[in-house]
């Protein structure tokens, strides 16, 4: 069985990880590629911060929910392995601000020790009233995708580093299983109108004094519209910038000065930082996460899909929830196979 | 007296704080600060300078409290600001954990610290070893970076800093009017204080970055603080040993400890280890004294013996001392005037 993974970011390479794990011992001749065009560091992955934390509400997507405890618990497994350093992983504690009350969120019992901002603790951010305090986990993807693709190597999974073009192009070489995580340019293998870039701009900068994250939120304009801080292993990175159906990934010095400005009004003491990068990203933004099965028909072939495309801000957030159930997929495809499949005719 | 002249003796964080409140007190005093040791050389500097109180048999609580307080208040206000990278202060959140219940379940400085509760269950887990714990955030002062900030605001006020062994308090009585002692272990051998003994503390500074809270064992010997650029590791609480050398099995025995409860640091790099000697006593000897030879007085304020806890009181030790001091200033006043009748 030959399964083609498209996409190389941190959705791809879980998804193909997670699936070889579980079936190459199944299927005796599981063979398995990834073809990307961008490879860490140049994904959208190797941009974000690397915070696990899910958008405020989940909206009734219980299902998302569900995928973002998975993840949360399957990282907070590897936490104490020698493997965490390697994966940049890590605990982080921190702050989400509010200027009024707002409800607790889904997550709120995924993470540790999540409780409300006492009156003595707001005052280190003057013009916020209300916000939450937990602990929760940093993947940092410079680090994780070197770790997965290792592990897919070590496995003897091949990867090709080309852009490709169509599905029927990867599905023509005698592909069985398609698994499509493209990301934020799904739409350019199959339009998918609901699937927008949302922009996001952010600023790394020297800042180790810095140990907890800081996100402030503005209920009004919405997610990632209002400035964080979010302290990595090497870099702080300084953001808070969303545009919607934005999709142009050069820097803007508008969203550079509204980054530093709020940031630095957040924390002070951010003046005194070196700017060490900026970065441009395209959060692949849906209505929700595109997770499921397609048969592509053309001609005599035929080709199963895996959808995996459309986290948002909350890929790395979601990540390993989303594989498993990728997976499952893949076990139903497999199912399905040796159930359809006619016996060998007696020559 | 027009300006009197105050010498600090001492230049560690008890010093050069307890100097800084005299400049603030008395604008009209000439300070000096005088030290065999300078920033990076001091105590202070082998100390992970975390806010978390030790807490001294001999003084009563709710005087630890407000010297505990007062530091917070002040190191919080800092921590706010531009200013706090260059000063070395930073929150740091984490966790204290117990193999046994305490006894005190809520320390006296619980609500001085920021969102001090129990931990869940969850946490606990982290800990298998463990059994109780709390969560709270503090704050951090990171040496030398803090001590040099200190210096250049004493600088900026025209106070004169002067590397200098003084021998014996009373060397400094035809210089000053009044002597400040802050000088910490040395005490021992300046004043000859029998009660002061040191405490030894072997440390290591680690560099590992993606370690963001602190974990302390309740038994205040198995600490992990994470500080600007390098994490403290400890440590050791050796009574009446003054070996400043390090150990190398005491290192290793370190290394492990801290690494039970925080397994991601068996990959720190560029391990250093120092040692310090906690200047200890049964209470923080805070009070006047005047020394006196042939008729000559000298008053002397004393503010050494913190231990343990220095970090977490200094200010609000610095601030009794330069009240004390006020008080020595008003005592040769009234003498000089009564002098003049």
């Amino acid at each position: 069985m030959r399964v083609a993974v498209i996409g190389a970011g941190v959705i791809g390479l879980s998804t193909a990880l997670c699936i070889h794990e579980q079936y190459h011992g199944l299927v005796p001749s599981l063979e398995m590629e990834v073809y990307a065009d961008r490879c860490t560091p140049h994904t959208t992955s190797d941009g974000a911060a690397g915070l696990w934390q899910p958008y405020l509400s989940d909206h009734g997507n219980l299902q998302e929910t569900l995928w973002n405890k998975e993840t949360f618990d399957y990282l907070l497994g590897h936490l104490g392995s020698p493997a965490a350093k390697e994966m940049g992983l890590f605990l982080i504690s921190g702050y989400n601000l509010f200027t009024q009350p707002v409800p607790d969120p889904s997550w709120k019992n995924i993470v540790l020790g999540f409780r409300n901002l006492t009156p003595k603790e707001l005052e280190l951010f003057p013009g916020y009233s209300y916000g939450w305090f937990n602990t929760a986990l940093m993947l940092e993807c410079r680090s994780y995708l070197p770790w997965l693709t290792n592990k897919l190597k070590q496995r003897g999974v091949k990867f090709f580093h080309k852009k490709v073009e169509s599905f029927q192009e990867v599905s023509a070489d005698g592909m069985d299983v398609v698994i499509n995580c493209t990301g934020v340019r799904a739409g350019e293998l199959q339009p998918d109108p609901e699937l927008q870039p949302g922009r996001g701009q952010v600023i790394k900068v020297l800042a180790p004094w810095v140990k907890h994250f800081i996100i402030t939120h503005d209920i009004e304009s919405g997610i990632y519209k209002s400035p964080y801080v979010i302290p990595g292993s090497e870099f702080t990175v300084l953001g808070g910038i969303y545009q919607h159906g934005n999709w142009n990934e050069e820097n803007s010095a508008q969203d550079h000065k509204t980054i530093w400005e709020n940031c630095c009004r957040l924390l002070p003491a951010l003046q005194k930082a070196k700017i060490v990068e900026e970065w441009s990203g395209l959060r692949p933004a849906r209505p929700w996460v595109r997770l499921e099965r397609e048969t592509l028909r053309h001609g005599h072939f035929q080709a199963e899909v895996i959808h995996n495309y459309g986290h948002g801000g909350f890929g790395i957030t979601s990540h390993w929830g989303c594989a498993m159930a990728a997976a499952r997929l893949f076990g139903s495809i497999l199912q399905e196979k040796k159930l359809g499949s006619p016996p060998q005719p007696r020559l | 007296m027009a300006a009197p002249k105050v010498a600090v003796v001492g230049a560690g964080v008890v010093g050069l704080s307890t100097a800084l409140c005299i400049t603030e007190t008395c604008p009209s005093c000439s300070v000096t600060v005088l030290s065999d040791q300078f920033s990076p050389n001091t105590t202070s500097d082998v100390a992970a300078g975390i806010l978390i109180p030790h807490t001294y048999p001999g003084t009563p609580i709710h005087v630890q409290k407000q010297w505990f307080k007062e530091t917070f208040t002040y190191l919080f206000a800092i921590s706010n600001s531009a200013e706090a990278s260059e000063a070395g202060i930073h929150l740091v959140s984490g966790w204290q954990v117990f193999k046994n219940t305490p006894k005190e379940e809520l320390p006296f400085w619980s609500d001085v610290v920021l969102g001090f509760r129990p931990m869940s269950e969850a946490e606990l887990q982290k800990f298998p070893q463990h059994r109780f714990g709390q969560a709270f955030a503090t704050l951090k002062c990171d040496c030398p970076p803090y001590l040099l900030w200190l210096e250049k605001r004493l600088k900026a006020t025209g106070v004169q800093m002067y590397t200098r062994k003084v021998a014996d308090l009373w060397e400094l009585h035809s210089e000053y009017n009044i002597v400040v002692n802050c000088a910490g272990i040395g005490a021992h051998q300046l004043v000859g204080d029998e009660k002061l003994f040191p405490v030894r503390g072997q440390v290591l500074k680690v560099h590992a970055p993606w370690v963001k809270n602190f974990i302390r064992d309740g038994d205040g010997l198995t600490y992990i603080y994470p500080g600007i650029h390098r994490v403290t590791l400890g440590g050791t609480r050796e009574k009446e040993i003054w070996s400043l050398s390090p150990d190398s099995g005491t290192t290793k025995d370190i290394f492990d400890r801290c690494c039970s409860l925080e397994p991601s640091l068996r990959g720190a790099q560029d391990i250093k280890v120092k040692v310090g000697l906690r200047p200890s006593r049964w209470c923080v000897r805070l009070q006047r004294e005047v020394l006196s030879q042939g008729g000559v007085k000298l008053p002397v304020v004393h503010n050494y013996g913190h231990g343990a806890g220095g970090f977490s009181v200094h200010r609000g030790t610095a601030k009794e001392a330069a009240r004390l001091v006020g008080e020595c200033i008003a005592a040769l006043q009234g003498s000089s005037s009564r002098a003049k009748l």
